[in-house]
């Protein structure tokens, strides 16, 4: 596996893959059996939007936020104390950034909505797919935002608290009910990630 | 053939320019010793040509490529530094296994170079547990594993006990005569490294001071003397008594005919373990002006 399998052992150890699939369960299973208690009635998201959309959009801000203390003390880390070089010796600068941003991202996110849509099938709760892309939107921000300060800042724990203080600004978008918003959001996603990469090749070590 | 070529290579980090339009060619199968004093800019080289760190104006090339934005660079280039940079919490193996199976390197092969820097026995170890001087050779047999054509070693045996810096050294020379390795380095102790070298790029305050072959580095034009360790240094002293000798530690300081010297303190029945002729350090001094 190479420097694949390198990066997954560097970032997660032993079991912390597993670790996060565990959480992850646990996340989906919660946002069927808080649903639940609202409207024990039905398992039908729909007659609910609102409700569901903030249980999810919570569980989304839960899961962002250790996938950011993995970037922060993952990526900021390595480029704080040139744990990066080992990377950067074995592949591009364009081959690790897009690795270590599938392991770090993409992996966690994916499997969350595998895990989240499978639980919500087995427990015939029937949401609307929309949640999906507001999920992504929320996600990918904070993570994309996260990735590209700790890139620019190069200080673990720096660039962690200015990724919990973006956390508290989604979190007021939420309490204020302009969760909609996202739903318009995935451009600048993508732009922010674009930005971490581009801040990633110009990186100095 | 040269495998590096600069030409008006500067760095500059804000106001401060770190590197003053360097030119020079490294030619293959070379060992290079890089020397400075401290601040003097070698760190910096060394990261421009291992593409850790961008130029900000001038030309260099390793291997034909520009290691800034090069994908072939970094395969092909092993970078070793005096601050440890593998993974803290791999084991030994772990990180051994993973940079074989990367580079089609044998695990035999490479679990060989294990035993050859004494590393066997923490192979079951976590990187943050070993001392400075193990994850040094850790990080190069690393470098090995990778088959570089390039070794760039930034003071690379700067935690490292006598004994394993000439094994370093050693295994570079050997490495550049079967392989045809071109090998770069940074000392603090050029004195040490000297005799293993072929070439030598002398930087103070970023400007180059000389480069060039290591026997043209060294004059003759100045005052030989020795620093000579022996096992008895009072025997030693009644056996120089006619002669200017000084005393420093368990080393004396003497000038004249080495031949000569030796034969009075091996007919005295002095132990001689180490000696050390001044010319070298007077020499990189006089030509990189290092106070």
């Amino acid at each position: 596996m190479g420097v694949v399998s390198f990066l997954i052992k560097h970032r997660y150890g032993e079991y912390g893959l597993l670790s996060y699939i565990d959480l992850e369960l646990a996340l989906s299973v919660s946002i069927v059996a808080s649903f639940n208690f609202f409207h024990p009635q039905t398992r039908n998201a729909s007659v609910d939007q609102l409700l569901f959309n903030i249980i999810t959009f919570t569980i989304g801000i839960i899961l962002s936020t250790l996938v950011i203390r993995n970037i922060c003390l993952g990526m900021g880390q390595d480029l704080y104390d040139g744990t990066i070089i080992s990377f950067l010796q074995m592949r591009n600068r364009r081959a690790i950034f897009l690795l270590s941003y599938f392991i770090d991202v993409l992996l966690i996110g994916g499997l969350f909505l595998l895990i989240a849509e499978l639980v919500f099938l087995l427990s015939s709760f029937t949401p609307p797919i929309t949640w999906i892309s507001i999920f992504i939107s929320e996600y990918l921000l904070l993570c994309n935002s996260s990735y590209l300060i700790a890139i620019l800042i190069k200080r673990p724990f720096r660039s962690f608290f200015i990724s919990i203080s973006l956390i508290f600004l989604v979190l007021g978008i939420e309490i204020t009910g302009n969760m909609i918003i996202f739903n318009y959001l995935l451009p600048l996603d993508l732009i922010l990630g674009h930005l971490a990469y581009y801040a990633f090749r110009k990186v100095q070590i | 053939m040269s495998v590096i070529d600069a030409i008006n290579l500067t760095k500059r980090y804000g106001d401060i320019e770190v590197l003053h339009g360097l030119t020079f060619s490294i030619e293959e199968k070379s060992i290079t010793l890089v020397i400075g004093p401290n601040g003097a800019g070698k760190s910096t080289l060394l990261k421009i040509i291992g593409g850790l760190i961008n130029r900000t104006s001038g030309y260099i090339s390793v291997l034909g490529e520009d290691p800034w934005n090069s994908n072939k660079i970094p395969r092909k280039v092993g970078i070793i530094l005096d601050r440890p940079f593998l993974p803290p919490y791999l084991t030994v193996i772990d990180i051994v296994k993973e940079v074989s199976s990367e580079f089609s390197y044998p695990l035999s092969d490479a679990k060989r170079l294990l035993e050859d820097f004494n590393l066997v026995h923490f192979m079951k170890n976590k990187v943050r547990e070993l001392s400075a001087g193990t994850k040094q050779k850790l990080q190069i047999v690393f470098s090995l594993i990778k088959n570089p054509e390039i070794i760039i070693a930034d003071e690379p045996t700067a935690n490292l006990d006598i004994t394993s810096r000439y094994e370093v050294y050693n295994t570079f020379a050997v490495l550049r005569e079967k392989m045809g390795l071109t090998v770069l380095i940074s000392s603090h102790i050029p004195a040490e490294i000297l005799a293993f070298s072929t070439h030598v790029l002398a930087i103070n305050n970023g400007i180059m001071k000389f480069f060039g072959k290591v026997d043209k580095l060294l004059r003759n034009n100045f005052l030989e003397e020795f620093y000579i360790v022996v096992d008895n240094i009072g025997k030693a002293l009644e056996a120089l008594k006619d002669r200017r000798i000084e005393v420093i530690g368990n080393q004396i300081r003497i000038s004249g005919n080495l031949a000569e010297i030796s034969k009075i303190l091996s007919n005295a029945g002095v132990r001689i373990f180490y000696v050390r002729n001044s010319i070298i350090d007077k020499s990189i001094k006089g030509e990189t002006g290092w106070e």
